[in-house]
């Protein structure tokens, strides 16, 4: 914080700021350097693992040749061969494709509904909170295991038919179509538990907020209670919220490796960067590329993707607005 | 306080039934049995080993035998596999490990994390704080199952003094210690830069500034505390979590912590064992964050009317 | 990133680690105690309760049968617990005599009545004994343990006088002695067992550490679960003087990538079996200490003979034709042997040379059966639990089936219990499977195909190849008996209800200080005579 802030500003009612927040914020984010080329990074990797199959010259990730297995790198396998001899290059990017769609839509189901739930028992307060939070305690203390396990066999015979039905309305290939269809059931399998943690924090952020002067004098203004907290409180804990959410998304990543290991998920021969980690580390005093070329890919966009959430932070942080 | 302290207790018990009871009943709606082996059980031995643990009786009637063992004598029941032996001796004997390991590990989190989090933030958009945060996300990003054997490698092959995995000497605690220590020790960087970075833009550090107080004092004595409510509402559930044990961490480093008996109850369909540790693990829960709670109102004195 | 935090990690390390200390394998090795990796806590130490490998590795130096292992071959069956074990000229009454003095750990005499209870523990059927079936050899004892009689005296088992004991058997058993190496055919000690409990009482407290009582070679010292069990020397053992080894301490790592850093950090004298990465990985560094070593074991493919198209045999034979099985024993499985039956090669018995990699004949069955060029073929499923090697070789398979056949078939991967109630409700099409045969003879791998056979799973059901199962148990002839057994495998085989892959190699480190560790086909390595050689 630099020292020209210090100035004493009245206290400004946020909402006045309305309408010039996301342009504010918008400015302020162009002009953080790092978080930028940190977007950029993100494009970039995106574009690499669901345009970059689609040229030529990345190769089949399931053709499988076991003459030229864990081979090194070379011209025609850029990051070498798995221990089945597939190209790695190839199943770093199609791997990708599977990571980076549950990072994000998981992400976005868990903090969609954490933010949401521990919002409203943040602000309500009293017997709901206590009620809402009681049941978050119960499905945080439920066998993980257990409810993953059941949810597979549920879940098997519907996933199928919904994959043959795509097939059948759109007419896709089925190996276009199968790979994506099969993570709808992880999607759900994570949100489901992502949420919880992100649901205690918000929750603990909207209770510290909503003692402040300007909740109080939005409520006597009379506004009504979902417009201040939508509207007046989220904003103000939109910070630890964009923090948590890039925190968590490595972790959902990798989960959608545990739960692949268990049935549900990702089908082998198709791959995930969580699966080629988890091969990797298994490998990793015979040919440490196996390790080396996914987590660089892993580490580099989640390095971005944090450099991102800490810039947006700094770009919707309400105080910081009139700087 | 006492009456919110007690309301809380109250809630923690009711939590506890429900969590008991689904439990109870969602590990029998699972595939297999205890008894489903690679070679099919005999019919007539079959029947033989579910008379023993009582697993041929109607559901509902299973359900209240069990209430009243866990409420009459205080029993959580025997193990279904392993003849003669108590749910309550294996978390006995694997609890106080996962403890040990898990202090010392949020300890090593708490001695890494904080700080870094706090110089981060003071320190915000510097070389240092580029640093702290590029550290920790190397915390972040590497899962234990990748640290671990890393670490395993690394220290433990490199050095004689060190063990690779095992729990014979006093020095097997430091490298699945670490590694859990690290990890942690990452997320709480990161949540205590944000929440310092919120409070520092706050009117009363302004006010405290303006009225020419240090700037060690102002992070120190105003700024700590607001800016340690993410990290609290972290680590509060974060806590039970990591005293209850790591599965990957004790096959990695060979613990004897409870950690494993949380995936190999559910593999092995061990139904009193997963729901005597599912309501060992409840009351963690409970626990932890009724503290979190507390920590919170301390930490956040407008709280305290409420 | 990483590269940085390692250069300035390992020279703080290496300092620390000036201060050499005496590896844990060093100092065990002074001390003449085994360490052993064993894969997981086991389930108990009551032989007549528990199933597994694992555990019969512990039971093995606690409890001696009638019979021992020989440290160095496999058939030889050496004195144990009896002197001698003699069949009439059928092979089917079998009189065992018992070594004078042979006493328990805790000093009582080892009787023939302890045998005699302990068999007839075993088949009480309140006890729900898993394994009883292993004693099924002994006439009458089918009955007793189903229920069909409640009287013991009709199964056949005799004491004659407190150092004799008669068993008769359903037939003639030429190969009897093998089948008693078992660990359900070793006795527990009557006044232990029922000083904590009945006869047909589960959860009898008599092996826990403070209880436990044997009659082998050593004795329980210590237990915590889930990281130790330690064995120490049976002062009572009948051939104490003899024994060299002082204790063995089992360690349950269940990680197989724990256990080789273990063994490489010197805190292991012998591990449990070694994944293939770290085969490679030895094959480089220390060949000397890897062993890759037949073991009776075979892995394989269930197909579901109940379900179209698998229910027609020339489906099956065309998938099975398809799999370049000495491929995938060189890449996937790290030098299994390619098998082209179910029993792997058994002393003197051959299995028929069925299964086999032939394109062309996968090919035009497939084309017989209607599926020219895989055309139409349904999308099959491959059903395998959640273990590595399996998932990495039916991704192999799969794109072997689709190179050889041109069908396409899915991997369905499944958690270790949904995928054994999967394969038993026959709700599969292929399932990954292995079996390690429990004796050394070809009928612990053919009588599991039998329809009633709790291992089955395939839905074949072949009344021919029963028939002539059934024959062999009736033959006192040897080779006659073999040739009984080659001809129910070549139905077996030739019907396809399986595809059999490889058979099992036991890829294992071992430590250069280790002495008389003898290739096993069981791996059942006696450990009272091993020597531990330090400075190596």
């Amino acid at each position: 914080m630099e020292r020209k802030q210090i100035a004493v500003t009245p206290s400004p009612l946020p909402m006045q700021k309305g309408t010039s927040l996301w342009k504010d914020a918008w400015h302020r984010l162009a002009h953080n350097r790092a978080a930028i080329v940190s977007l950029f990074v993100l494009i970039v990797i995106l574009l690499l693992c669901f345009v970059g199959p689609l040229l030529p010259i990345v190769q089949s990730p399931t053709i499988i040749d076991l003459s030229n297995s864990s081979a090194p790198p070379s011209t025609s396998h850029w990051f070498g061969t798995d221990p089945l001899g597939r190209d790695l290059f190839a199943r770093v990017l199609y791997g990708g494709q599977v990571s980076l769609l549950v990072g994000i839509v998981a992400t976005a189901v868990a903090v969609f509904i954490g933010v949401i739930y521990g919002a409203i028992a943040g602000y309500a307060g009293g017997i709901i909170d206590n009620l809402l939070m009681r049941f978050v305690d119960i499905l945080f203390a439920l066998p993980f295991l257990v409810l993953v396990i059941l949810f597979s066999l549920v879940v098997d015979k519907p996933a199928s038919e919904f994959t043959e039905w795509v097939i059948k309305t759109t007419g896709f290939a089925r190996d276009r179509v199968a790979p994506i269809t099969t993570l709808i059931p992880l999607f759900i399998a994570i949100g489901a538990i992502g949420w919880l943690t992100i649901a205690r924090i918000v929750r603990a952020q909207v209770m510290a907020v909503k003692k402040q002067e300007f909740v109080e004098a939005a409520v006597s203004l009379g506004l009504g209670r979902s417009r201040i907290l939508f509207r007046h409180i989220l904003p103000n804990v939109i910070g630890p919220i964009i923090i948590y959410t890039t925190l968590s998304v490595p972790g959902i990543i990798l989960l959608e490796s545990v739960l692949s290991f268990l049935g549900l998920g990702v089908k082998p021969p198709n791959s995930s960067w969580g699966i080629l980690i988890k091969e990797g580390a298994d490998r990793m005093e015979i040919n440490w590329l196996l390790l080396f070329f996914p987590s660089i890919f892993f580490a580099v966009t989640l390095f971005a993707l944090n450099f991102l959430g800490d810039g947006l932070r700094d770009a919707l942080d309400p105080k910081s607005a009139m700087d | 306080m006492i009456r919110l302290i007690l309301s809380r207790i109250g809630q923690g018990v009711i939590t506890l039934l429900v969590l008991i009871t689904l439990t109870f009943f969602l590990v029998r709606a699972m595939p297999g049995s205890p008894y489903t082996d690679e070679k099919a059980i005999p019919a007539h031995v079959l029947a033989r080993m579910k008379a023993y643990t009582g697993l041929d009786l109607p559901l509902p009637v299973q359900y209240f035998r069990y209430l009243k063992n866990l409420v009459v004598n205080q029993d959580l029941g025997d193990l279904i596999k392993r003849d003669g032996v108590k749910v309550s001796e294996i978390i006995g004997e694997s609890f106080p490990v996962s403890l040990g390991l898990g202090v010392l590990s949020i300890g090593i989190a708490l001695t890494l994390g904080i700080p870094a989090g706090m110089i981060s933030a003071v320190k915000r958009n510097t070389f240092i704080d580029y640093s702290c945060l590029a550290a920790a996300m190397v915390g972040i990003c590497l899962p234990s199952f990748v640290i671990g054997p890393l670490l395993a490698v690394g220290a433990g092959l490199g050095l004689k003094s060190l063990n690779v995995a095992g729990w014979s000497s006093p020095t097997d605690w430091i490298l699945p210690a670490v590694t859990l220590g690290v990890i942690n020790a990452a997320y709480l960087a990161r949540l205590t830069r944000g929440g310092m970075l919120d409070v520092l833009s706050q009117d009363y550090i302004r006010t405290a500034r303006a009225k020419g107080v240090s700037e060690s004092g102002i992070v120190i004595r105003h700024a700590l505390r607001g800016g340690l409510i993410p990290a609290v509402a972290f680590i509060g559930p974060a806590f039970a979590g990591i005293i209850s044990g790591s599965f990957v961490i004790e096959t990695i480093f060979q613990v004897p912590g409870m950690g494993q008996h949380f995936v190999n109850a559910a593999t092995d369909r061990e139904f009193f064992l997963i729901q005597g540790l599912v309501l060992f693990y409840g009351f963690l829960i409970v626990g932890a964050n009724l503290l979190a709670d507390l920590a919170q109102i301390v930490l956040n004195p407008r709280l305290r009317k409420s | 990133m990483f590269g940085r935090i390692a250069l300035l990690i390992i020279p703080c390390m290496s300092l620390l680690g000036s201060c050499q200390k005496e590896s844990q394998v060093d100092q065990a090795t002074r001390e003449g105690v085994l360490l052993v990796g064993n894969a997981s806590e086991p389930k108990g130490l009551d032989p007549h309760i528990v199933s597994g490998l694992l555990e019969a590795n512990i039971l093995r130096a606690l409890f001696e049968g009638l019979v021992s292992n020989d440290p160095e071959n496999d058939t030889a069956a050496p004195a144990g617990a009896a002197l001698e074990v003699t069949p009439d000229a059928t092979a089917t009454v079998w009189t065992a005599k018992l070594r004078p003095g042979g006493k328990w750990s805790d000093g009582m005499p080892v009787t023939a009545r302890d045998f005699a209870f302990s068999y007839e523990r075993i088949l009480t059927p309140e006890l729900g004994a898993k394994y009883a079936e292993m004693l099924y050899f002994l006439k009458g004892a089918e009955d007793f343990n189903k229920g069909v009689t409640k009287n013991f005296s009709t199964v056949g088992v005799e004491v004659i006088d407190d150092e004799t004991l008669r068993l008769t058997l359903r037939g003639p058993t030429p190969y009897f002695r093998e089948v008693l190496k078992h660990y359900t055919w070793t006795a527990v000690p009557r006044h232990v067992v029922l000083k904590f409990g009945t006869i047909g009482q589960r959860g009898n407290p008599w092996t826990r550490l403070e209880n436990i009582v044997g009659n082998g070679p050593y004795k329980l010292k210590s237990w915590r679960r889930t990281d130790h069990i330690e064995v120490e020397r049976n002062p009572y053992y009948w051939n104490a003087a003899n024994v060299t080894l002082n204790g063995v301490r089992f360690l349950p790592i269940t990680n197989t990538y724990t256990e080789s850093r273990m063994f490489r950090d010197g805190q292991l004298h012998i591990t449990y079996a070694a994944p293939p990465e770290v085969v490679d990985l030895m094959k480089k560094e220390h060949p000397e200490q890897l062993r890759q070593e037949p073991y009776v074991g075979t892995s394989f493919y269930r197909f579901n003979t109940k379900r179209k198209p698998l229910n027609d045999l020339r489906v099956r034979q065309a998938l099975s034709f398809a799999v370049d099985r000495k491929l995938l024993c060189d890449t996937v499985f790290r030098g299994y042997i390619p098998a082209y039956a179910m029993t792997p090669p058994l002393g003197k018995y051959d299995p028929p040379h069925i299964a086999a990699y032939d394109q062309d004949k996968a090919r035009k069955l497939l084309t017989e059966s209607g599926y020219p060029g895989g055309h139409e073929f349904p999308r099959l499923k491959i059903l395998i639990s959640s273990k590595e090697t399996a998932a990495t070789l039916a991704q192999a398979v799969q794109a072997m089936f689709r190179k050889s056949l041109g069908i396409e078939v899915e991997i369905e991967n499944k958690e270790w219990n949904a995928y054994l109630v999967a394969m038993q409700d026959l709700d599969y099409d292929i399932a990954y499977g292995g079996w390690i045969g429990d004796y050394l003879d070809p009928l612990t791998f053919l009588e599991m195909w039998t329809p009633n056979n709790g291992n089955n799973n395939t839905g074949w059901d072949s009344p021919e190849f029963v028939k002539i199962l059934q024959q062999s148990f009736q033959e006192s002839d040897a080779t006659r008996r073999f040739e009984q057994l080659y001809q129910a495998e070549t139905i077996l085989i030739g019907d396809a209800p399986i595809l059999p892959i490889a058979w099992q190699v036991k890829n294992y480190l071992v430590h250069p200080s280790v002495e008389g560790w003898h290739p096993l086909l069981l791996g059942n390595n006696s450990y009272q005579y091993i020597r531990l050689v330090p400075g190596r």
